[in-house]
């Protein structure tokens, strides 16, 4: 029965050569275009190493000092009343801020006011951002480093392609050894094989590479480094300045799911309750913990609050893709009801032999099934082209898009919809046709 | 005539309403690309105000327990240093608030008598010719201003116009975080982004000893082989007595900088090319199909004496009248956003989009009717008739 409806759909696909191109051209680069954003947001956003376990995460923002003080606001009302003028006057107390610093942590406060954390099963404190340039035969190397402690290693789990991470040890020692990628290695020695034991120097020191990791795919600055170095041989001073502000991030790791908002309520907690040292330049202390959405959206919008930015963000791309597929569906179903049309006569004598309605019904949402299938075919064949010119060209240089087997499988689905959804409408229309009608105003 | 094939339309308003749904809704998608494009692209169109090729932004490091006294003379000597070399122009220090670099600082207050806000940019006095600013009124503040009564400022136009307008600035003296004499005025000055609306700005004359200055910027001479920044690198390091710090080309800076709003613009405006070649030929098969079912009534009419080019338009109008009461229901839409005023872009660009919107689709709806009416029109009535 589906073998006859295949060789059915497929003849059907070859009597009317123009409806089939331009329907294959639509579905073909409808599916090409949603393929391409699935595997953009699986590149950025996906659970892909080194963030397989960003879902039991609490990332630290920014930390905000503020001086906020009482302020009175006096509200005066005046009208005409018996032709004299009469005030009413209110006030309210509201607060007016005054002063605002937002910035990163230093390391002295993570430590003495978050370092003993009960919620959280596992935390990492680490500085990026630490731009080197070196010359090396007169080339130019820019090396984006990130200082990191022992736990990082076991919060974000890298693919080492050789040597291991540093340890407690060497963190403790401040042993002048360094995690790079495989991307850095062959820049700097040539290729990645002779990297191993040798020695690179960022900044001021020269580190001995102990392990080779792969490249993060994300641009999410907390493992988009290139260089990964024990926290202790940052420059002292980073790690002694008693400032509330330095350049330290910190994770927290929930041993599950539903820790995340115990970690989140302890975090803001604990920083609400710090006092600054000289409360008439601050006087109040605050910091919004993420979860990996929340810093996600924050990373594209910049809002204050990232539980706000997320649901923006939801909002926008959901309208957006919605509209964005509503479109070649309606273009679809139009041109499919034009084209079931052409077939009443066909459809007449089918059920004036017997055939039921739902039997109709089927045969061509599955013929629909098919021409989307193979739509989704070009489309991907398309998708993995187009993602090889992208990620060839350059033009996203942090990110590597790949079409992996999500990707796959979300294409495989969206096909399926589409191809429901757009043979639905025509083939229930076309099923209900009175016989007699049809078959009198058609010639076979 | 219009009532006439509205009454057609009518008649056939199952068959339409699809049709309708479609161009409504790509009309609401085109609008809202072309709106953010225009928004963007007119803010392109606004000069940054100073020159970005043959410049070097270097980020430094210095030691914090350094004195004044030290900061200033490693920041001179460097300057010095620097400036000896053949291939530079000139340097000047900035503060961490540079071109590119993504820092901002604002400062508002009302301490004028009136509410000011305005970005602060500190720097020194070399800043206007290293960065080629254009000096409209006044000039740039120099070495004297140092010892003058007041520090010296210079502002940019968008700041008189919006705080100032109408009155010569130049010379007087405004409570810009402590009092400030403003010497001149620059043009524009566009530093965070080719893509961000200018906004008003203060320089602020700062001394070599302020520790804020920690990035300078280094003109170079035209021609300047890439190697040069090797000697760059090395001075730099050997008078810091640092490693750490990052010299980066301002040219490569804007291009990255830019590239993230280009990226998102672009692909925005080749995924709605896509969805109108899309809705073209899917317009185009149906009503190709749909009006050449249509023969039996052409041949009627053309066998009582209409002419071709009457058939030709009444088809055309036809669909054009669905896609056009499709695009008012959907400027109705539309044209919320800018009353509403949800969004921060100005409202004339929501118009502009309308409008463009508008122009694009009729376009396409006019070409795709046209050409199958056109050849429907052109059978012969005996033809036609004989079929049916």
């Amino acid at each position: 029965m589906l073998l006859n409806y295949l060789k059915l759909a497929l003849k059907v696909l070859g009597r009317n050569k123009f409806f089939t191109a331009i329907s294959l051209f639509g579905i073909s680069f409808t599916l090409l275009i949603l393929m391409l954003i699935t595997a953009f947001y699986d590149a950025e956003f996906g659970k892909n190493a080194p963030l397989t376990e960003k879902d039991r995460m609490v990332f630290l923002g920014s930390l905000k000092l503020e001086l906020a003080n009482p302020d009175t606001v006096w509200t005066i009302d005046s009208t005409l009343m018996d032709g004299q003028m009469a005030y009413d006057s209110t006030f309210t107390i509201g607060e007016d801020v005054s002063s605002t610093s937002i910035s990163q942590f230093s390391y002295d406060f993570l430590n003495k006011h978050l370092g003993d954390m009960e919620t959280s099963a596992n935390q990492t404190f680490f500085s990026g951002g630490h731009d080197y340039d070196i010359f090396l035969d007169n080339r130019k190397i820019s090396i984006d480093a990130l200082y990191a402690d022992e736990e990082y290693w076991n919060l974000f789990d890298f693919e080492f392609v050789a040597g291991d991470p540093f340890t407690g040890g060497h963190v403790r020692d401040a042993s002048p050894v360094a995690v790079i990628t495989t991307d850095l290695a062959e820049r700097y020695f040539g290729s990645s094989e002779e990297a191993m034991g040798q020695e690179i120097e960022l900044g001021s020191r020269v580190h001995k590479v102990i392990g080779l990791v792969e490249k993060a795919r994300t641009t999410a600055p907390l493992v988009a480094a290139e260089a990964f170095l024990p926290l202790t041989t940052i420059e002292a001073r980073m790690l002694e300045d008693t400032d509330f502000h330095g350049n330290m991030a910190g994770v927290f790791m929930a041993s599950e799911k539903a820790d995340i908002p115990l970690i989140k309520e302890e975090v803001s907690s604990k920083v609400s309750a710090v006092v600054y040292p000289t409360p008439e330049d601050y006087n109040r202390v605050s910091t919004i913990p993420m979860d990996s959405a929340e810093m996600f959206a924050g990373m594209i919008l910049d809002q204050n609050d990232p539980a706000k930015a997320l649901s923006i963000i939801r909002l926008v791309f959901g309208i957006l893709l919605l509209f964005f597929v509503l479109l070649p569906t309606l273009n679809l179903i139009n041109m499919n009801l034009s084209r079931i049309m052409e077939r009443e006569a066909e459809i007449g004598v089918r059920k004036a032999f017997g055939a039921h309605s739902g039997t109709i019904l089927y045969q061509f949402v599955f013929e629909n099934i098919i021409i989307t299938f193979i739509g989704g075919v070009i489309g991907m064949l398309l998708a993995m082209l187009v993602l090889y010119l992208i990620n060839d060209s350059q033009v996203l240089p942090q990110l590597t898009l790949r079409f992996n087997g999500t990707v796959f499988l979300y294409s495989l689905i969206i096909c399926l919809l589409f191809g429901i959804i757009s043979g639905l409408l025509p083939a229930w229309k076309v099923s209900r046709l009175q016989i007699a009608d049809v078959l009198k105003s058609n010639q076979l | 005539m219009i009532k006439h094939i509205l009454t057609l339309v009518w008649n056939k308003k199952r068959s339409n309403v699809l049709m309708l749904l479609e161009i409504f809704v790509a009309f609401l998608i085109l609008f809202a690309v072309f709106t953010f494009a225009i928004h963007y692209l007119r803010i392109y169109q606004s000069p940054l105000g100073f020159n970005t090729t043959e410049s070097m932004l270097v980020y430094l490091t210095m030691e914090e327990d350094m004195d004044s006294v030290a900061q200033l003379e490693m920041r001179e000597q460097l300057r010095r240093e620097i400036e000896t070399f053949p291939e530079v122009e000139g340097a000047s220090f900035t503060s961490g608030i540079a071109p590119f670099s993504g820092s901002m600082w604002s400062w508002s207050n009302d301490d004028n008598g009136f509410h000011v806000w305005t970005c602060i940019y500190p720097t020194d006095e070399n800043f206007a010719e290293v960065a080629e600013l254009n000096l409209v009124e006044g000039r740039w503040f120099d070495q004297n201003d140092l010892n003058g009564k007041y520090p010296a400022a210079v502002v940019n136009k968008m700041f008189v116009d919006e705080y100032f307008p109408d009155r010569p600035i130049v010379d007087s003296v405004m409570q810009i975080g402590g009092e400030r004499k403003i010497v001149g005025v620059v043009d524009h000055f566009k530093y965070r982004d080719e893509f961000e609306a200018e906004l008003a700005l203060t320089f602020l004359q700062t001394p070599l000893h302020d520790s804020d200055l920690r990035s300078m910027q280094i003109r170079l001479r035209p021609g300047t082989p890439a190697e040069f920044e090797q000697e760059l690198n090395t001075t730099i390091a050997r008078v810091t007595k640092r490693r750490d710090f990052v010299i980066n080309s301002l040219e490569t800076q804007r291009v990255r900088q830019s590239r993230s709003t280009w990226i998102p613009l672009i692909a925005g405006l080749s995924i709605c090319g896509f969805l109108i070649l899309n809705i073209a030929l899917g317009l185009f098969g149906v009503l190709f199909y749909n009006i050449n079912k249509r023969r039996a009534e052409i041949g009627l009419r053309r066998a009582l004496g209409a002419s071709q080019s009457e058939i030709t338009s009444q088809f055309t109008l036809e669909v054009f009248l669905v896609a056009f009461i499709a695009m008012l229901l959907a400027a109705i839409l539309a044209v919320q956003f800018p009353l509403l005023g949800v969004l921060e872009i100005p409202s004339e660009n929501f118009y502009w989009s309308i409008l463009a919107t508008f122009g694009l689709i009729s376009v396409v709806v006019f070409a795709c009717a046209f050409m199958p009416s056109r050849q429907a029109a052109g059978i012969h009535p005996a033809a036609a008739l004989h079929e049916e």
